[in-house]
């Protein structure tokens, strides 16, 4: 008789993008902040196209950007399919409906990087 | 005892044949500094309520039967001084177990996940005239930390996922699972993480960590259950490139 508890379960791939979001987030996300936030028009971006503005044009920079909005947002969302879980709500669909929000976020973000 | 002082416990009583729900009932104790909450229990089942169960065993946290929860936080009575509340305390049995009798609860779910995830040694052929199975102390540090559990259920009891879920197989007995799969001289680790990689298993986990804060022996479960998501992980890729993913597994259904 099949049965759902004793089958391996897909948590591993949704765990793994939560874990590198996490780590990319953690890493990434206090330089973003701190250098486009507040050190931005030191970096001579009002005048012209600097550092940051060059970085993002290049395969790697936009590569970087895609990474960062997508593994966040995985990390995020899977973050809050357990939060529901842990406070009982919106059972049915909660896992659905959240991997289908950051898969759309993932698509979103590399056509934006090919576009641009 | 010349400096006995006294104080007020609230015990949770609840004997099924008598009463509908479970109550707290107020016991005044005389203690001293090296009072346990083990000898206070002791004292009161000896002097004034000899209808009080709970279990006990050695009285030196080696045994792991006399968890309760202490003002709401799972602990060992024999290794909980009632100096460290001056104030009182509220006794309750451990959280998220059924209650069978006063601060007697049922452990049979946890005892069977204890056996479903093969805490022993598999797979090893050797015979004793092979002489003795050597380990380097390396070896033995890879797994010395999680053979400290002694079976008290007080992870079980802090952990908010069993509580939603008492299917999951629990921080002890993946714990347990796991120091047999960081064993050098065990050859089972593919068959416990049959169990392990089910939606029950580790997954359920979602690493709060109350676990490690509150087991007595230091054993780190939610270390080990981190550690066993990571095996899980690999054992994940390699069974999707074997083709063999969403194959049921032979272990009979744990929830």
């Amino acid at each position: 008789m099949s049965n759902p508890g004793c089958k391996q379960t897909n948590e591993p791939i949704f765990w793994g993008l939560f874990g590198a979001g996490g780590m990319f987030g953690a890493i990434c996300a206090p330089a973003l902040i701190l250098s486009l936030l507040f050190l931005y028009p030191y970096f001579g971006e009002c005048e012209q196209a600097g550092l940051l503005y060059q970085f993002f044009q290049t395969g790697v920079g936009r590569l970087f950007l895609a990474l960062f909005i997508s593994l966040t947002a995985w990390c995020g969302l899977h973050r809050i399919v357990h939060c529901l879980h842990d406070i009982r709500m919106w059972t049915a669909g909660r896992a659905r409906l959240c991997y289908a929000l950051a898969t759309l976020i993932t698509v979103l973000s590399v056509m934006g990087i090919s576009r641009y | 005892m010349a400096d006995e002082k006294k104080l007020l416990l609230k015990i949770q009583r609840y004997n099924p044949e008598r009463d509908s729900a479970p109550y707290f009932a107020p016991y005044e104790i005389l203690w001293d500094d090296q009072t346990s909450f083990l000898d206070a229990l002791q004292y009161l089942k000896d002097n004034v309520c000899p209808d009080l169960s709970f279990r006990s065993s050695c009285r030196m946290a080696i045994c792991g039967s006399c968890g309760v929860m202490i003002d709401g936080v799972p602990k060992l009575a024999c290794k909980t001084f009632v100096r460290n509340y001056p104030h009182g305390a509220t006794v309750e049995p451990l959280a998220n177990f059924p209650v069978e009798r006063d601060l007697v609860v049922d452990l049979s779910h946890f005892l069977e996940y204890i056996e479903a995830l093969k805490p022993y040694v598999i797979g090893n052929t050797r015979s004793p005239a092979d002489g003795p199975n050597t380990q380097t102390p390396a070896q033995l540090a890879r797994y010395h930390k999680f053979s400290m559990c002694i079976n008290c259920g007080l992870c079980y009891a802090a952990c908010p996922q069993f509580g939603l879920n008492p299917a999951f197989l629990g921080p002890a007995a993946i714990t347990l699972g796991h120091r047999y799969n960081l064993d050098s001289r065990d050859y089972g680790k593919n068959e416990r993480l049959r169990t392990m990689n089910t939606e029950n298993g580790v997954w359920s986990c979602t690493f709060v960590g109350y676990c490690s804060e509150v087991c007595p022996k230091h054993a780190d479960p939610a270390a080990a259950l981190q550690q066993c998501k990571a095996d899980s992980a690999l054992n994940f890729v390699a069974s999707v490139l074997k083709c063999k993913k969403n194959k049921e597994v032979s272990h009979g259904d744990k929830t």
